[in-house]
């Protein structure tokens, strides 16, 4: 991933974590992890510390209200609404429809870290997945994938299932082996284009 | 070509596109529960008048919200206006915001960046 897709990745990060009532931390644990399977420490840090920047952690006013009590809700500001398009449209330039694919399950991956399905989350995350041009059948089954942390639940057309339970699916595909130990669930995308997950 | 004239609510905003008197305004707050069924017959009017538009069009937009889903809908607008300043049309965007709001200034410095249309930002103060 180039640098300027990284960076503009940890914007479009932030811009989401920083939603309601602020970054939880399972989110932002999710950005380092994310960033560390990339990139070596000294880039992780660099790219953290504009993570951090772009979600507002290392303004000591927003962590708390004037009285010490936790911040409240705050809607979207309009300037990070339109932030999201400009990225958006740069990634359109740099990106193939595969690699915005991929980058509309980190953004999902990232709201699941916290299972933080909020309003204003899902709304940035559909505006993504609108700008990128993605059909719904493509968000539907991205979202389906990621947020079903019960892999039992995904029995759907798109999915190829891997494991030696008897529970099938029936609608999945299914390949039986008896050298797992445990499931491998694999989605493929394939409205507009052919590319594929594991879990 | 028929005139839209929308009144605004708390969660819609104030739409006039009158061709005959050069209105072009959307103002207040956008947070439509179905944006697009909200932006379609605007987005359509504006089709419409792109095949014979005024011979000049100041597009103002005066508001002082929009959510996510608004600020979609309001690119595919300007998008449409910087379509018709494409095909040599004289199109003027102009972004009011108040005076005191950082966010809507910027907000409209941005979609400044990612449209190419002439665009001017005009500052109010709020009664």
């Amino acid at each position: 991933m180039s640098e300027e897709i990284l960076k503009a990745l940890m914007q479009l990060f932030a811009i989401i974590a920083k939603q309601d009532e602020g970054v939880e931390s399972n989110e932002r644990d999710y950005v380092v992890n994310f960033l560390t399977q990339q990139l070596n420490d000294e880039a992780v840090k660099e790219y953290i510390t504009l993570f951090d920047e772009h979600a507002g952690l290392n303004d000591k006013d927003e962590e708390e209200e004037a009285d010490g009590k936790p911040k409240k809700r705050k809607l979207t500001s309009v300037k990070d609404s339109v932030r999201i398009l400009g990225i958006c449209k740069k990634i359109n330039k740099t990106l193939t429809q595969k690699q915005k694919v991929v980058v509309l399950v980190r953004l999902f991956e990232l709201v699941n870290a916290d299972r933080k399905f909020t309003d204003q989350r899902m709304a940035i995350i559909n505006t993504v997945a609108e700008v990128f041009k993605l059909s719904k059948e493509e968000f539907t089954d991205i979202e389906t994938f990621v947020i079903n942390n019960d892999p039992q639940t995904l029995d759907y057309a798109s999915i190829l299932a891997i494991h030696d339970k008897p529970e099938k699916g029936e609608n999945c595909k299914h390949i039986p082996t008896e050298a797992l130990d445990g499931y491998i669930y694999i989605l493929q995308i394939k409205a507009s284009i052919s590319t594929s997950f594991a879990m | 070509m028929e005139t839209i004239k929308i009144m605004g609510t708390d969660d819609t905003p104030t739409v006039i596109l009158d061709a005959e008197n050069d209105i072009f305004e959307i103002s207040g707050r956008s947070l439509p529960e179905d944006v697009t069924a909200f932006y379609d017959p605007i987005l359509n009017w504006l089709d419409e008048y792109a095949s014979s538009p005024n011979a000049k069009t100041a597009f103002n937009f005066k508001l002082v919200y929009f959510n996510t889903a608004s600020s979609k809908l309001l690119l595919d607008i300007l998008m449409k206006l910087e379509q018709m300043h494409e095909d040599g049309k004289d199109v003027v965007v102009k972004w009011f915001y108040p005076e005191d709001d950082e966010d809507m200034q910027e907000a409209g410095e941005e979609y400044a960046d990612i449209v190419d249309v002439p665009f001017e930002q005009i500052g109010y103060t709020l009664n």
